[in-house]
């Protein structure tokens, strides 16, 4: 068991390391996101994603923060994520804000880990590695009420939920046991298993 | 994918086939005020609390389980002689976790299930969080038909029978869901030192 982990933790730094990389040949892509974070979200930890296209109809939101993570989303979720947030203002007269798309494989990896050193560095709050979680991949997102720029953590109502269905989401809300109303994600047609696997085989070779 | 070793596909082929004897199809529920029925339960709370205070002594074996919530879950089987004796569930979301503790008879059936739900006011990744709500039920199982008993860690939750009947329906994994679960070939054993301190400790 012991040399298992061992194993674990050196694959773990050569999944971070491929990361870094990652993340600086992105960052030398493009510089449009830096900035972003608003007071209150500070730790949400946004990191720079592959630079797209951008058309009219790609993050055109109410709210400048919501449009800057929709950036962030793998292409395919761009155009869904944005077309929820606009129907859901047009239709509801509700404003949502996106508060997380694309997590780095490096926080998720922080945030796992955090609670399992002794003592722990911080709660538990999550029991995904790098790489398995959605918003690894760019295919979730987070939202939240926003009312004269206040957040209100309140559950989704059923006709956002139906709004987000129809282009294609799966609500966090529908998980028996610990339901997480503010998430919804695409999987295109992906599970988190076989996107970890994928991406271990890429860092094998 | 690590190797599995041949001890743990034992393991894995024992609780499968122990799966179709303690398969729960769904949650009914009796009046719990027998005189009889308090017995039961009285000998299942002394059951529970041997097998909580012996547990370290019993084989574990944890796997991570994916696709259940956003952020992950881990279930723990706890062996005894290699028949299950405990099962911990835990999955985690962005806006609380929960932890169920599925007790089970030597015959592979259960005989009560330990829920905690544990609510943040606002998602973990905003600075700041905090616990909002945190809840333990106990669920009897009387001839593994659910048994629920109000009691001061949940005294404002329903007394109704409808309602707590569609309220185990949507929150609570039976039995062979669980075990399904745990059996997914793509679930990932996870080595004993990653297992959280907190799924360990006894209520």
């Amino acid at each position: 068991m012991v040399v298992m982990n061992t194993q674990r933790r050196n694959q773990n730094e050569k999944l971070l390391a491929d990361l870094n990389d990652i993340q600086k040949k992105k960052q030398q892509i493009g510089e449009r996101l830096s900035g972003m974070e608003d007071k209150n979200e500070k730790n949400i930890g946004i990191k720079k994603h592959d630079k797209i296209e951008v058309n009219d109809k790609i993050a055109n939101t109410w709210d400048k923060i919501t449009n800057e993570r929709i950036l962030t989303l793998d292409p395919r979720v761009q155009g869904p994520a944005t077309e929820f947030i606009n129907r859901v203002e047009k239709e509801l007269g509700i404003q949502l804000r996106i508060t997380t798309a694309y997590r780095s494989c490096e926080e998720q990896d922080k945030l796992y880990w955090q609670s399992r050193t002794k003592p722990p560095a911080g709660p538990r709050v999550t029991g995904a590695m790098a790489g398995e979680s959605y918003h690894n991949y760019s295919r979730a997102i987070d939202v939240v009420i926003m009312k004269d720029g206040t957040c209100i953590w309140d559950i989704v109502g059923k006709a956002i939920v139906k709004i987000a269905k129809e282009l294609g989401f799966k609500w966090g809300g529908d998980w028996k046991d610990d339901p997480d109303y503010p998430h919804f994600e695409m999987s295109l047609g992906k599970t988190t298993e076989q996107l970890h696997n994928e991406y271990l085989e890429k860092i094998k070779k | 994918m690590r190797s599995i070793s041949p001890l743990i596909i034992m393991f894995c082929i024992h609780i499968v086939a122990k799966a179709d004897n303690s398969t729960t199809n769904a949650f009914k529920l009796i009046d719990s005020t027998d005189i009889n029925d308090k017995k039961k339960i009285n000998k299942i709370k002394d059951d529970i609390i041997i097998i909580d205070k012996t547990n370290k002594r019993y084989q574990k074996m944890a796997k991570k389980i994916l696709g259940h919530s956003s952020e992950g879950g881990i279930i723990i089987f706890y062996y005894d002689k290699k028949i299950a004796k405990k099962i911990v569930f835990n999955v985690c979301g962005e806006m609380g976790r929960c932890i169920d503790k599925y007790y089970l008879n030597d015959n592979q059936t259960l005989m009560a299930i330990k829920s905690e739900d544990i609510d943040y006011d606002r998602p973990f990744y905003i600075k700041g969080f905090e616990i909002k709500l945190k809840e333990l039920r106990t669920y009897y199982f009387i001839d593994e038909i659910p048994v629920y008993i109000v009691d001061k860690n949940s005294p404002n939750f329903t007394k109704d029978t409808d309602q707590l009947i569609k309220y185990l329906e949507e929150h609570i994994y039976p039995l062979h869901e669980i075990i399904e679960m745990f059996n997914n070939p793509e679930a990932e054993i996870l080595p004993n030192e990653e297992i959280p301190a907190e799924l360990l400790q006894n209520d």
